[in-house]
């Protein structure tokens, strides 16, 4: 039987715990910070190739349903799009980033924009969690609580965790991820929003004197000090109200596909 | 010397930023391809156990600091999964054949799942309303899938890494 001796494992392992030791406390700080660096800038652009072959998949996908002709048609379409891909990816950046700078100039919000650098590690592991991690972190200014937006400023989550460099958005799909809400029009907040399996958005506990309808936009109530009133979650398209409860609850869908998202903005305080 | 620590910390990087950011955002099944895994094997295959415990460290460590949770989770179990995967390759299966790659792969994903997942539970879920993940069907659904797609994957490493390299190729010894 061939064995490893127990002194190279006693060395590894002794590797570990000084590892661990040395990043509570703060020795292993520089290093953490030079391999994040590292990687940051070459994670956003891979990520973002592999958000367009999901995206491209997700199509492929939809396309079984159609009728030939139109897979022709959109072969064809795909054929002229991967050969104009590259010009195409920076008209997009170009285009992106000139909303961004539309909507928030016109808010007057300070924002911080960021890349997408991963999507959350261990998500599986609670299946009611979705998160995204960006390049930003406390150095450039990120604390918990933020709300995190698309380029045409519509919610996708709130910053959960924040490290110096990086820091972790809670999408609005997350269990964990509560939202002060009110109807669009409304003045006053209704209830808090919290994500469901992943997929949707429930609200729970809502007076039953307050009317709502399906198709009605959910908003931010601002009741969060960190959260601006009036921006958009999503659309309600379930509503469960019986007569002899005492509360409603809604369901909520988002208005953003969270996998298309290379970059987003923080709006911060 | 420090040339072959400079290459194979590239290496590593390459394969974190690989894993991280392509891998784990590709769509539902794909996205549950363990790179690290594989190529731990694939690395213990070709040299020896110090060298896959520097590589699983590299990995833990990397993984570690983008988790934002307890610092540490990865790095220890990542280095249990090699403990184990290393015992089993050395007295076992011996003989570098894509079955016994595929066993291998198999009992790493599953053994690495219990610990990251127990470990997981332990430090954040136990007081939490989750169900524990045992008796969860999604665990054993999402496990059932991520062997799957890992043993194809291994299969078209191993021939790919076959083509590759002669070490992977069967010996025949022939007796005169």
């Amino acid at each position: 039987m061939i064995k490893v001796s127990y002194k190279r494992i006693f060395q590894i392992v002794a590797v570990i715990v000084l590892l661990i030791f040395f990043h509570y406390t703060k020795i292993l700080s520089p290093l953490e910070r030079i391999i994040i660096n590292i990687i940051k800038p070459f994670s956003g652009g891979v990520y973002s190739v592999s958000s367009d072959i999901r995206v491209s998949y997700n199509d492929q996908g939809d396309k079984r349903d159609l009728l030939n002709a139109i897979n022709l048609l959109e072969e064809d379409n795909n054929r002229l799009i991967a050969e104009n891909s590259k010009l195409k990816s920076v008209q997009e950046e170009n285009d992106e980033l000139r909303k961004y700078l539309d909507f928030f100039d016109l808010k007057e919000y300070n924002y911080l924009m960021s890349n997408i650098i991963a999507e959350g590690l261990v998500d599986d592991v609670s299946i009611n969690e979705n998160s995204l991690i960006i390049d930003k972190g406390s150095n450039d200014g990120v604390v918990l609580g933020l709300p995190v937006l698309n380029a045409q400023g519509i919610m996708i989550g709130k910053i959960t965790k924040v490290e110096k460099d990086v820091s972790k958005i809670s999408l609005l799909t997350s269990g964990n991820c509560k939202i002060a809400a009110s109807i669009q029009g409304e003045s006053n907040t209704i209830g808090v929003t919290e994500g469901e399996l992943g997929l949707t958005l429930k609200m729970n506990f809502i007076p039953q004197k307050e009317e709502i309808k399906i198709k009605d936009i959910v908003v931010t109530s601002g009741l969060e000090k960190e959260i601006p009133k009036g921006l958009v979650i999503g659309e309600v398209t379930q509503i469960t109200n019986n007569k002899n409860d005492i509360w409603q609850s809604v369901v909520i869908e988002p208005l953003v596909d969270f996998r298309e998202l290379d970059i987003v903005t923080v709006i911060t305080p | 010397m420090y040339y072959k620590i400079f290459f194979n910390i590239i290496l590593i990087l390459l394969v974190a930023i690989f894993q991280i950011s392509f891998v784990n955002n590709l769509p539902l099944y794909f996205n549950q391809i363990n790179i690290f895994l594989l190529i731990l094997i694939f690395i213990l295959s070709l040299t020896n156990f110090e060298y896959i415990a520097w590589w699983s460290i590299g990995i833990g460590l990397i993984l570690d600091i983008f988790s934002f949770y307890f610092f540490g989770v990865y790095l220890v179990s990542y280095f249990l999964t090699i403990l184990l995967i290393n015992y089993l390759y050395k007295n076992y299966f011996t003989d570098r054949s894509l079955y016994s790659f595929s066993i291998l792969i198999v009992i790493s994903i599953i053994f690495y799942e219990f610990i990251i997942k127990t470990f997981y539970y332990l430090l954040f879920l136990i007081n939490s309303k989750e169900v524990f993940f045992l008796v969860s069907e999604i665990f054993w659904f999402n496990l059932f899938s991520e062997l799957i797609i890992n043993l194809l994957a291994m299969s078209i490493l191993f021939y790919i890494f076959s083509l590759l390299s002669e070490k992977l190729k069967p010996v025949f010894l022939i007796k005169k």
